[in-house]
């Protein structure tokens, strides 16, 4: 895969953001996250999971905690309800949703847990691009494998 | 790897361009349907940005809460 450039942000310095596709069975929304190689798992506004038709009702919650250290709950959802894509490569989504509230004090993280077990991800901060390239681990297009095996 | 063996790389477009941006410091806390690198919806719900954007014929766009002030979260 190429490199992709940081995006500007409202009133802040670029950032390594990307675009990726959450998918709930026949349902689907295009979002924009930060790659960050600093959050153990992925984290969304729980928008999205209202969206796509998930209860929160049988959503695990969660205590979690912030670069700041501040404690806050997230939701999650059963392993094998929720995919991501990001261009062509499809994978499960193995991280949790955080309702923002009025504040909307914070953004989509694309984390550890799936994002970067999937790709390869390098930072050329200096040039503000990142290299995002497919692990040898996970043939494309592979995602329904993945998904039975866990 | 030096720099010039890396070479000049094949670079992918930002997901948010300059002007986009410029548009969505008027949008913080708002969510947002985003198509072909400009806003074409605001509102206050995911849903309700998705739906304006139907309404324009646009059934796929990029839904985008504006953050009011954007801190790095990390969870464990």
């Amino acid at each position: 895969m190429p490199w992709y450039s940081y995006s500007a942000t409202p009133a802040g310095d670029p950032k390594p953001l990307v675009v990726v596709r959450l998918l709930h069975g026949a349902r689907q929304v295009r979002l924009i996250a930060l790659v960050d190689s600093g959050a153990d798992g992925s984290l969304l506004d729980i928008g999205y999971a209202d969206l796509l038709g998930l209860d929160r009702a049988i959503a695990a919650v969660h205590q979690a905690t912030g670069a700041d250290g501040g404690a806050f709950e997230v939701y999650e959802w059963p392993p094998g309800l929720l995919e991501l894509q990001f261009e062509s490569h499809r994978f499960p989504f193995r991280g949790a949703f955080i309702d923002f509230g009025g504040s909307a004090d914070g953004e989509n993280l694309m984390g550890r847990s799936d994002f970067f077990s999937q790709f390869i991800v390098q930072f050329w901060n200096s040039r503000q691009l990142m290299n995002i390239d497919l692990s040898p681990d996970f043939p494309a297009g592979d995602a329904s494998a993945q998904l039975k095996a866990h | 790897m030096t720099r010039s063996e890396i070479g000049e790389p094949t670079v992918v477009p930002p997901s948010i361009e300059d002007a986009l941006a410029d548009e969505l410091e008027r949008h913080k806390g708002k969510w947002v349907a985003i198509f072909n690198g400009a806003v074409v919806a605001v509102a206050d719900s995911a849903a309700e940005a998705r739906d304006l954007a139907q309404e324009k014929s646009i059934t796929d766009p990029t839904l985008f809460r504006v953050p009011i002030n954007p801190n790095r979260i990390a969870y464990y």
